[in-house]
């Protein structure tokens, strides 16, 4: 896979661009946004990684002029500011997704195969948080490395919580989400489902809030 | 100190005083002179008309006072003394004819002798009268300077206490100001002499704003500007992390730590920055309090679980404020991050969300070691921390955040001790009309 880091940071885009040759990528790298533009005209790139602080021209001006000129590569913003409006801005100018510095490789690399796997199409069919991927299609969960195909109740709880990652869900919340309103739900049936999931993989693939409910953790450890 | 009042007081008494002083000595002067001019006629003019007989004064009218009466002698040509009307107070004749002082009977005399062919009539009065005369005139000049002394103190006292208790309002008004209060100082109802210190206090309040937020800004600008490097940093020692030996694994371990501790501390001084005393308000909208902490939970049960500690909540009864989202996470992030990090492995760390007596509580009580009682009157401020450092991994800037967003928003938060056992609960108390 070919990527374009437009970075004019040097200690930045030369371990980034090292990091991502680690996981198998070839990187392109330009140091600003004119130079980018001109890498990007030539065209070849999978994805775009574009840092916002930019000399001579701003990355938010970059991304304008390419959808602007009707390329519609995959691109993911690298910012410093936390502020939303700039975050706002580069999603209403079409960036894919954006991450904030300082970030860990690991999480960029996923948030990259997020985005090319949206911009495939392929994003409808499998559901990924943290290191915990579910496969709507063949009802395969995979954790850290683990894949086992659930069964369906047990695949529908673990839709239910990935469609929240990070969110606390309640017990109750759960019964509703998993079983019809005529159905004559046992008092621990959730918990049964949560322990099987459990024996498969490891106990913190569903975590569990005393007093609160359960929930699968956003962002790997 | 100096006071305005006394001040006055002292002042416009020494001038009184002084005036008083001066009229007395010239009414006293001006009423001697008119005196002597009008009094030596009068001698003149009885001397002038004394008949060949004198009355008796015995019969003179017994009301008048004795020292007003004039003494009349008449001689002869060779000097015996034909009469006198007081026969016992013998005023010696004067050699000059016309006017004289003379001394007699212990007294001063003023004496007027007409001279006459066949005899000599000499007219005496005691000097007395005319200073009488005189120190009444000066006593009338002096008497109303008299009273106005004490009536000039009750209108300046009276005034002054009016014009201070302007200047009490004021300081008051000044008191009562934030730190973050921009406004300018009012110079309402004010004395206008106060007006420049007015004035040079607002300019100063403007410079101090101005120097204020520079520091801020600084702060801020400073912290942002070392994420890149940071984030350098840290991809720099992932790349790292494949490609050395196992020893030299646990020591870079050490040095990723060591990056994350400073990503939290820039992460905190952006928020100090953010929120210490900016001006901006914090937004406001409506939150559900408990979805809002659940939320936080969630986003530290890894790091709980990690430490092996029972993180859960025992009430959650529904409630909502109002405020900023984002700042109120931070808070309760905080909050539950340092109960995190002071409970030991295997504790347990308690939250309850219920409505209290002035609006929603939250309650976040965990096993920890506690803080010592001289610690807990400063542990808001910065760099205050209840652990030493090393045995607990922080900052000293979380709790200074809290407070931060906590007055921002009108909320208190208290840290105190756990009766029963060791560990901290921290209470965070809303008010319905935040």
């Amino acid at each position: 896979m070919r990527v374009l880091l437009i970075e004019d940071d040097p200690m930045i885009g030369k371990s980034l661009a090292r990091s991502l040759r680690a996981q198998d990528m070839s990187v392109d790298w330009t140091r600003n946004g004119l130079e980018g533009e001109e890498a990007l005209s030539v065209g070849g790139h999978a994805l775009v990684l574009l840092d916002l602080g930019l000399p001579g021209k701003h990355g938010l001006e970059v991304l304008k002029s390419i959808r602007a000129a009707g390329n519609r590569v995959p691109v993911l913003i690298i910012t410093a500011r936390e502020a939303v409006d700039e975050r706002v801005a580069g999603l209403e100018l079409g960036a894919d997704d954006y991450i904030v510095k300082p970030f860990d490789v690991r999480e960029l690399v996923a948030r990259m195969h997020a985005v090319l796997r949206r911009h495939e199409g392929r994003a409808g069919s499998i559901m990924e948080t943290g290191e915990t991927t579910l496969d709507l299609a063949s009802h395969e969960l995979s954790y850290r490395g683990n894949r086992v195909i659930l069964p369906s109740r047990e695949f529908a709880l673990m839709r239910a919580l990935m469609e929240r990652p990070g969110t606390i869900l309640a017990k109750r919340h759960l019964e509703e989400q998993l079983y019809g309103w005529g159905e004559e739900v046992e008092s621990n049936a959730v918990d049964v489902l949560i322990h099987s999931i459990r024996k498969k993989f490891e106990k913190d693939i569903i975590r569990n809030i005393r007093g609160a409910g359960w929930m699968v953790v956003k962002v790997g450890p | 100190m100096t006071s305005l009042r006394n001040a006055t007081l002292v002042w416009l008494t020494v001038l009184l005083t002084l005036v008083g002083a001066a009229a007395v000595v010239i009414s006293y002067e001006f009423a001697q002179g008119e005196a002597n001019d009008l009094l030596d006629t009068l001698l003149h003019q009885i001397a002038l008309n004394v008949g060949p007989r004198l009355g008796t004064p015995g019969t003179l009218a017994h009301e008048h006072d004795p020292e007003d009466e004039l003494v009349i002698q008449i001689w002869n040509a060779n000097g015996e003394r034909l009469q006198t009307s007081h026969p016992e107070i013998d005023i010696p004749q004067q050699t000059e004819a016309g006017f004289a002082n003379a001394r007699a009977g212990g007294e001063d005399w003023r004496s007027y002798r007409l001279a006459e062919a066949d005899r000599s009539v000499q007219v005496s009065q005691r000097m007395a009268v005319r200073h009488e005369i005189a120190e009444h005139a000066a006593l009338h000049a002096a008497a109303p300077i008299l009273v106005i002394i004490p009536l000039a103190w009750l209108v300046v006292g009276w005034v002054i206490g009016k014009m201070s208790g302007r200047l009490t309002t004021l300081a008051q008004t000044i008191a009562a100001r934030g730190t973050d209060s921009n406004n300018s100082i009012p110079p309402d109802g004010v004395p206008k002499e106060i007006t420049p210190l007015i004035n040079a206090m607002n300019t100063l309040i403007v410079r101090l704003q101005t120097a204020l937020d520079g520091q801020r800004r600084f702060v801020g600008d400073a912290a942002h500007a070392l994420k890149t490097p940071l984030t350098a940093l840290r991809l720099q020692i992932e790349n790292l992390e494949g490609q050395i030996t196992e020893t030299a694994r646990t020591r870079l371990s050490d040095l990723a730590m060591g990056a994350r501790r400073a990503t939290t501390l820039v992460d905190q001084l952006l928020a100090m920055a953010r929120y210490d005393g900016a001006p901006e308000e914090p937004q406001r909208e409506q939150i559900e309090l408990v979805e809002l902490v659940k939320n936080c939970v969630a986003d530290q049960i890894v790091l709980a679980q990690r430490k092996e500690i029972d993180l859960g909540i025992t009430d959650q009864e529904n409630g909502t404020i109002q405020g900023s989202s984002k700042e109120l996470r931070t808070l309760f992030a905080n909050l539950i991050d340092n109960a995190i990090c002071y409970t030991p492995s295997k504790g347990t760390i308690d939250i309850s969300i219920r409505p209290g007596g002035t609006g929603m509580v939250v309650e976040i009580a965990d096993t920890g070691c506690g803080i010592p009682e001289d610690l807990l009157p400063r542990i808001f401020d910065r760099f205050v921390r209840a652990a030493a450092s090393g045995v607990v991994e922080g900052s000293g800037l979380g709790l200074a955040i809290v407070k931060a967003i906590a007055d921002r928003h009108g909320i208190r938060v208290t840290l105190t001790n756990r009766q029963e056992g060791t560990g901290v609960i921290a209470r965070v108390v809303f008010r319905n009309s935040s």
